[in-house]
């Protein structure tokens, strides 16, 4: 067979299974998260704050309260029955707590850090706190969340009991972080004056733009391997799902993230200012698991390995995750050790 | 990074890897030079000003400069700083009668640091009761 006629074939093989794989993702219907049972026990101004069930009593269990980014839905970390840390660390015997956040309306354009910080963080430690009868919580921080759990446990040392950061940001500025660079020349005034509150198609353009070849053509390209394979069609819909559904960001606290962080990298140089206190993570002396993925684009294993020079703890230990930045939440390696590494690192200091 | 030219792929899905390891390879090495990064700044900027120039949104009356915006950063952290300090002080002062006359407690750990003041105070105190009693 000539080598011409065979690209032919493989063209053609290539082109019906694609579309074959299309034609099943439009029937797949519903691809919402299934996500796993909860009950709302605060909602404030600005979130709510889910507790999620298990058939046992909750009491004796260790509470973790997750805080994710305000960039993206936390929806991700219970896509579906098995890809999702939170029923992982549930099985782990974990008393899991979410902060959701709410979409900021127009008129909270002003909305500072400190208002997620220092009130709205604050405000759920405490309702967990009080629902449990205790006065210290275990806090798991993801991607931005990480950094906001950060200056929260450096504000309020005695709330915290033990401190998990997941690919958080801490250094924002190592040489290998392109978002980083991206953003640097953003007039980040005339940009909120602009929008009020940022889009977040804007944010999620420029995430994509990260790695345009592999999430802007071939990701899609390789639907063929999942042609005649429903559950991995639906898998990969509730995780486009995910990606578009980015909420927009309310614009004092957008320009104070990126200004104060990615612009100025204050954290780091004790110059970060919230609700008129220094950030200082040497205040951080409770025991600390930093979790990064080594092949993580958008915050880069060098921007949040950095803590272990900044805080204040003895106790300080690294988990690393050979992958990137979603796959750390979603991928049967991460759903395989991360939540157990997680729930062990804790029971052990409980 | 894979040459395509060295490419040893069979079928034609390989090759369609191999030039999007080649073309992710590449464009991760532009994407971090100033240039790259300078332009994607503009383009967001230029979006902005369009924006603004069809009349969305509301231009801010003043922007400041970035080292302004800098200096700004730097005074805040200086002002949290002070203002922390002075709150020590004060608290300090505070502390230093109520271990006078706080007698018969117990001291706890905080209080012990201090108490080698508080105790000479409480020692002058009883120096000058004396000759009253």
């Amino acid at each position: 067979m000539t080598s011409a006629r065979k690209t032919a074939e493989d063209i053609e093989a290539f082109t019906e299974k694609l579309s074959r794989s299309l034609s099943q993702i439009r029937q797949i219907g519903d691809s919402a998260p299934s996500r796993s049972p909860h009950e709302i026990v605060l909602t404030g101004d600005g979130f709510r704050l889910l507790r999620y069930s298990t058939d046992q009593p909750h009491d004796k269990k260790p509470a973790v309260l997750i805080v994710y980014a305000l960039v993206n839905r936390p929806w991700v970390l219970d896509l579906e029955p098995k890809r999702s840390m939170i029923a992982r660390l549930l099985e782990r015997g974990m008393d899991v707590f979410l902060i959701e956040w709410l979409d900021p309306k127009a008129q909270d354009r002003n909305r500072s850090l400190s208002a997620y910080i220092t009130v709205m963080i604050d405000q759920c430690v405490d309702a967990v706190n009080t629902a449990r009868r205790t006065s210290r919580l275990n806090l798991l921080g993801v991607c931005q969340g990480g950094t906001l759990g950060l200056c929260y446990a450096a504000l309020f040392p005695k709330k915290i009991k033990n401190l998990i950061t997941m690919v958080t940001p801490v250094d924002f500025q190592t040489e290998d972080n392109v978002l980083s660079q991206w953003v640097r020349e953003v007039d980040l005034d005339r940009l909120v004056g602009c929008y009020g509150n940022v889009p977040g198609a804007l944010l999620n353009t420029l995430f994509v733009s990260l790695q345009p070849f592999r999430l802007g053509s071939k990701k899609y390209i390789d639907l063929i391997d999942l042609a005649d394979n429903p559950a991995r069609l639906k898998t990969f819909a509730r995780m486009e799902q995910w990606i578009a559904d980015s909420p927009d960001q309310a614009g004092t606290a957008f320009n104070e993230f990126v200004g104060n962080l990615y612009q100025r990298n204050a954290l780091i140089k004790d110059k970060f200012v919230v609700d008129n206190q220094i950030v200082n993570l040497s205040n951080i002396r409770c025991p600390v698991l930093n979790i990064y993925a080594l092949a993580d684009h958008i915050v880069p294993a060098s921007a949040s390995k950095a803590l272990a020079n900044y805080v204040g703890c003895d106790d300080y230990s690294e988990l690393t995750f050979d992958g990137g930045h979603i796959g750390i939440y979603v991928s049967r390696q991460a759903q395989q050790r991360i939540p157990a590494s997680i729930a062990r690192w804790i029971l052990a200091r409980s | 990074m894979k040459s395509i030219e060295t490419s040893s792929a069979t079928n034609i899905r390989q090759f369609y890897d191999d030039w999007i390891e080649a073309g992710e390879a590449l464009f991760r090495e532009r994407a971090v030079t100033t240039q790259y990064a300078r332009q994607v700044g503009e383009w967001i900027n230029a979006q902005v000003d369009l924006n603004l120039a069809f009349g969305i949104g509301e231009a801010p009356v003043c922007v400041d400069p970035r080292d302004l915006k800098a200096a700004l950063t730097e005074a805040e952290a200086r002002e949290a700083q002070l203002r922390s300090e002075l709150e020590a002080l004060k608290s300090r002062q505070k502390t230093k009668p109520a271990r006078a006359t706080s007698r018969g407690k117990a001291p706890s750990k905080t209080s012990q640091s201090i108490r080698t003041d508080a105790s000479s105070q409480r020692e002058t105190t009883l120096k000058k009761s004396r000759p009253k009693s």
